[in-house]
């Protein structure tokens, strides 16, 4: 029955992916999606009433707010329902082409002055300033949770975050006391999301805090007579995960097979040695002021780096001579240890696999994790080649968001359509679309409890393989339809309810914050439910409320129906109770736990 | 207003009844096969009696460990080469602390100067070294290697891929499916507890112990958690509860949908059982080593073993895991720190299983990516092959080195380039020793690692290594 199924459904996705994309939610093909007429929904205390023929007819609101909610969950970290209606009055490449004009201040810089502010907070409040460190990660996850609440630069930063878990350093590391390096690497990602990859390839190259975090600062060249070799690993991860990959592509993204049928590999070893002798010589632009005498030369103990500053290079420590790389390309002797490094990162810029490479993993991140060959195809394309643009970001991001495979809804119930949401992003969804009881006006978030429960904050991945890989299986299930599930490797028995547990703490504001910080002596930010408590007079029109924000429109019938039925209950005539809060608490719960909510489809 | 309820009782009560309550497998798993293949690795081995336990503790050193400054020649001929080759980060000889196996061929061998409780644990017998082993598919000389006669391991190098390796026994091929997995298939029936998966991981997702049926359970440090709430008394846990239950009962059609909601299902069902039967065991007298994530994994582990029989099982495999020992940098200072903690938490381990009286139960033994360069990219090491590895336990023959560590010259025809040792002993051979001696009859071997008989023939009737005592 089920493989059947599937047999099917890979059959209509097949012709469905070939087509433009013509179709929207509500527009008659709107599978799995139930479309109400807001007519239906005028209650007593519901402020929005549409024609039921404009229901029909497509023109009706909750339709197209609907559509856009799901758009902006692939393309945003969430927003409320002004905003989705305000996006909804115009087609998405409009809200796009808007959005590549924005940019919010720099991570780095940010860091930098919270970190200033936060110890006037920390004096004022009694502490001794000699006790307060940093700038650390902590001053690196409050400015980038004031970067993301209240922002306008909705797309950059989604995409900054989906480029950090491709390209990825971590403060779950030595990394973790440099906070303007976390920030100022990060700006690399956000200030070059709508840019070029080449840029991109090269800022973090070229960056102290991947220099640290891979080992290729104060890499020295070769000394054959004491056995010391150039260090392998910036090289080794630069090809295998930011660029190229293990195995030759097809531009669909498929593996190019030798005549055995196996995978052809992009590199061996030698290769990796080759590459090593590149990325040799890197050392600091500068080193912070210090009373030992510590200059900028090579050498300089990593702690005292500039982690603002690009790295330099040191031509007596770079690997002289010509080195081999890939497919035949030789970086020739005698030139700058810089124009060996820019040469090589035009080779792997250039390099057939990076287009496919890379449009799979920002689909995977951004939509789904399962794209089809046909989608990844059209994504490379943008990458290889847009008027004469070789990795224009804006190209690719339009590719990938505006496509038929992410946006016709006769996708959303195809066995490969969507993708786990990662714990973190549900988290920056609440904290979003839910209004916050903000006291002190700042939106600084250490994020402390959430990133104990399931391990996740951003630039906090475990190692440089990000807190999952692409390629995760997670059960026979998806083995034997021959699926992907990159998320599920952090949605385990342990974590899997951890997750449900915080969406509890979350859900009682007046017990528990959902933004907080340390030693600062400022009020915590809990959830605010009063917006809400206005809809819960009605279950449905609560639910239908969070349908549009959460679950996208797409909240079953059987999810639904199970929420109103632990709603309805809640009520009495008790006067101390506060009935709609625990009506909202309730449904706020179970529709956040959902795998209506947690599968974007 | 309300609908009518789906009835979803009889999903629920078969679930309950069946192998397919281990993790969350569907409906949809072959149950029969599952069946026989039990029913025929109980008939292949000795009859299980009561009271009868044993356990396989997984020490995941994760990253790639510098294995050459874990086990180190000591004697001057030995140590000349270790040191010529390692160059700047050799450990001093007199800092390394020796070891005296009861077999020698003359060499002398010791420690890194961080392991003192391992050298004290090697020469009291519970502890013995496996040396230079690694992924191979069939046994491989450099030349063999150089001009492809023979076939090396898939990504070799590459962390994902000879982690996955490690943890699946199958270097000819990407497969998610481990070989502690597959033992578990196999034995899983011995256990009484069908609720809970022996698969027990301190460290969430990991291949080595998803078998085709079982999946790992995983806990974290302070035991397993269930939904706040969940099974509350008062009217909104009430209704919660229902909502809960509902929710987690229905049959999904959506692949993604089903796995993320069975998840948060077998993981709440396990949870009250299991908490409620480690909750109860006191705590240890052995005083638990401060600020070492693997001797809190380690402590939950023991927990769970002395609540065996509370929860029913005569068999576990646990997965413990510690991270970054991937030393590209600043080696010196930053593995003796690992290598400490992997000796405080293994003594603290070893004491607290003779505290539970099952030194003889439980088999602690370390696995990590790969050893790496013998030589130095300045101040660390990069991705190599063969390592050493050490294993623990009261049914261990210890105070042995098994297999045969290497000469480390830099020359040595076991050397590919730049230090990085072609395997003398095949990863399967150790593998198959822990599995024989977990239960797994020599004729379910060569399921489980399909390469295995290019090194060993499993009607021989000796053992591949002779590290346990079977």
């Amino acid at each position: 029955m089920k493989k059947t199924l599937f047999y099917f459904f890979l059959l209509v996705s097949l012709s469905v992916s070939a087509q433009q994309y013509t179709d929207y939610l509500g527009a008659g093909h709107s599978n799995g999606i139930t479309v109400t007429s807001s007519s239906e929904q005028s209650r007593p205390n519901w402020n929005e009433f549409a024609d039921d023929e404009n229901t029909i007819n497509g023109k009706g609101l909750d339709a197209r707010l609907l559509e856009t909610s799901r758009f902006l969950a692939q393309a945003t970290f969430g927003t409320d329902l002004a905003y989705i209606k305000l996006v909804s009055e115009n087609p998405f490449e409009d809200w796009i082409d808007t959005q590549f004009d924005l940019n919010s201040p720099s991570m780095g810089a940010l860091t930098s002055s919270i970190y200033v502010q936060a110890l006037d907070m920390f004096v004022a409040n009694g502490g001794n300033a000699d006790d307060y460190f940093g700038p650390s990660a902590v001053h690196f996850q409050y400015a980038w949770w004031e970067s993301n609440i209240g922002n306008e630069d909705l797309l950059r930063q989604r995409i900054a975050l989906a480029l950090s878990e491709i390209i990825v350093i971590s403060w779950d590391s030595a990394l973790n006391d440099y906070g303007v390096g976390l920030g100022d690497y990060y700006d690399v990602l956000k200030d070059n999301a709508f840019g070029n990859f080449r840029d991109i390839l090269l800022g973090i190259t070229l960056h102290p805090m991947m220099g640290g975090y891979l080992s290729h600062y104060n890499n020295p060249r070769s000394f054959p007579n004491t056995n010391i070799h150039p260090d392998e690993n910036f090289a080794r991860e630069v090809m295998q995960l930011f660029t190229i990959g293990l195995h030759q592509l097809n531009q669909d993204g498929s593996y190019i097979l030798d005549e055995s049928g196996e995978r052809v590999p992009t590199y061996d070893n030698n290769d990796i040695k080759e590459f090593a002798k590149i990325f040799t010589g890197l050392g600091p632009a500068a080193v912070k002021q210090n009373p030992y005498g510590v200059i900028a030369e090579f050498g300089a103990e990593f702690y005292f780096v500039q982690k603002d500053l690009p790295m330099i290079m040191y031509e007596p420590w770079h690997e002289p001579g010509e080195k081999r790389l890939l497919n035949g390309y030789v970086v020739p002797s005698g030139q700058s240890g810089m124009k060996d490094i820019e040469d090589t990162i035009d080779h792997l810029f250039n390099h057939p696999n990076i287009a496919p490479f890379i449009a799979k993993r920002l689909i995977q991140q951004l939509v789904k994790s399962n794209p089809t060959s046909g989608y990844i195809s059209r994504v490379s394309s943008a990458f290889n080649n847009t008027k004469g643009v070789r990795g224009d970001m804006k190209a690719v991001i339009k590719a990938i968001l505006l496509d038929d495979e992410a946006r016709s809804c006769s996708w959303i119930n195809n066995p490969s359509q969507g993708k786990l949401i990662e714990p973190m992003i549900r988290y920056f969804n609440v904290t979003r679309q839910i209004d916050l009881d903000n006291q002190n006006g700042l939106n600084w978030n250490v994020g402390f409890n959430f990133y104990n429960a399931t391990k996740q904050a951003p630039l906090a991945a475990p190692h440089v393989f990000n807190f999952f890989p692409p390629n995760y299986v997670p059960n026979s299930e998806f083995a034997d339809a021959n699926l992907e599930g990159p998320e599920f490797k952090i949605h385990n028995s342990a974590s899997s309810l951890a997750f449900v547990n915080e969406v509890d703490y979350w859900t009682y504001p007046q017990f528990y914050s959902v933004l907080n910080t340390w030693d600062l002596g400022l009020e915590d930010t809990p959830l605010d439910f009063e917006g809400l408590k206005y809809y819960a007079k009605d279950s449905e029109v609560l639910i239908n409320q969070l349908d549009k924000l959460f679950t996208r429109g797409m909240l079953s019938n059987e999810t639904k129906q199970l929420i109103i039925d632990a709603v309805d209950p809640i009520t009495g005539n008790n006067p101390n109770i506060d009935f709609d809060y625990y009506r909202v608490k309730m449904a706020l719960y179970l529709i956040l736990i959902s795998p209506d909510y947690a599968i974007l489809k | 207003m309300s609908k009518p309820k789906q009835n979803n009782i009889s999903r629920r009560k078969f679930i309950g009844q069946s192998c397919a309550a281990v993790g969350y497998t569907t409906l949809f798993s072959s149950l029969i096969s599952l069946k026989s293949m039990a029913a025929a690795a109980l008939d292949n081995s000795s009859v299980i009696a009561a009271g009868d336990y044993k356990a396989l503790v997984f020490v995941m050193l994760h990253g790639g460990n510098d294995s050459f400054n874990m086990l180190i020649p000591k004697g001057n001929t030995e140590y000349n080469e270790y040191a010529t080759t390692r160059s700047n980060l050799a450990i001093a000889q007199n800092e390394v602390l020796q070891i005296n196996p009861l077999t020698s061929d003359g060499r002398t061998f010791g420690v890194h100067p961080s392991m003192t409780d391992m050298q004290q644990l090697f020469e009291t017998n519970n502890l013995a070294f496996i040396s230079n082993v690694g992924t191979l598919i069939e046994p491989s000389t450099k030349l063999e290697l150089q001009n492809k006669s023979v076939k090396a391991p898939l990504g070799l190098f590459s962390h994902a891929d000879q982690q996955q390796q490690w943890h699946t026994g199958r270097p000819h091929e990407r497969t998610n499916i481990g070989w502690g997995g597959r033992i578990a298939d196999l034995v899983q029936s011995m256990n009484s507890n069908q609720n809970i998966s022996m698969n027990i991981s301190l460290q969430g997702s990991n291949i080595f112990q998803r078998g085709n049926e079982v999946i790992p359970y995983a806990i974290s440090p302070s035991g397993s958690i269930g939904i706040s709430g969940y099974g509350g008394q008062n009217g909104f846990d009430q209704l919660r509860t229902e909502a809960l239950n509902t929710m987690m009962d229905r049959d999904y059609q959506d692949i993604f949908k089903n796995t993320y909601i069975n998840t948060i299902k077998s993981s709440n069902d396990s949870s009250l059982e299991f908490q409620t039967a480690v909750d109860s065991i006191p705590d240890f007298s052995t005083a638990l080593p401060t600020y070492n994530k693997l001797a809190a994994q380690f402590q939950m582990v023991a927990k769970t073993i002395a609540a065996r029989d509370t929860l029913g099982f005569s068999r576990q495999i646990f997965f413990v895991d510690i991270d970054n020992w991937d030393h590209h940098d600043e080696l010196l200072i930053n593995h003796a720190g690992k290598l400490s903690d992997v000796n405080d938490a293994l003594n603290y381990f070893n004491t607290v299983l003779q505290e539970l009286n099952v030194s003889n139960e439980v088999t602690t033994f370390s696995i990590s990516d790969f050893a790496r360069t013998l030589s130095s990219n300045g101040n660390g090491t990069d991705h190599a092959w063969g390592g050493n590895t050490f294993v623990m336990g009261g049914s261990v023959l210890g105070k042995e080195i098994y297999g045969d560590y290497p000469t480390l010259a830099i020359n040595s025809e076991l050397n590919l380039f730049d230090g990085v040792l072609i395997p003398t002993t095949a990863a399967d051979l150790y593998m198959a020793e822990l599995a024989l001696w977990f239960g797994v009859s020599p004729s379910d071997l060569n399921l489980i690692l399909p390469n295995l008989a290019n090194f060993y023939d499993t009607n021989s009737g000796v053992p591949p290594l002779g590290f346990m005592s079977m």
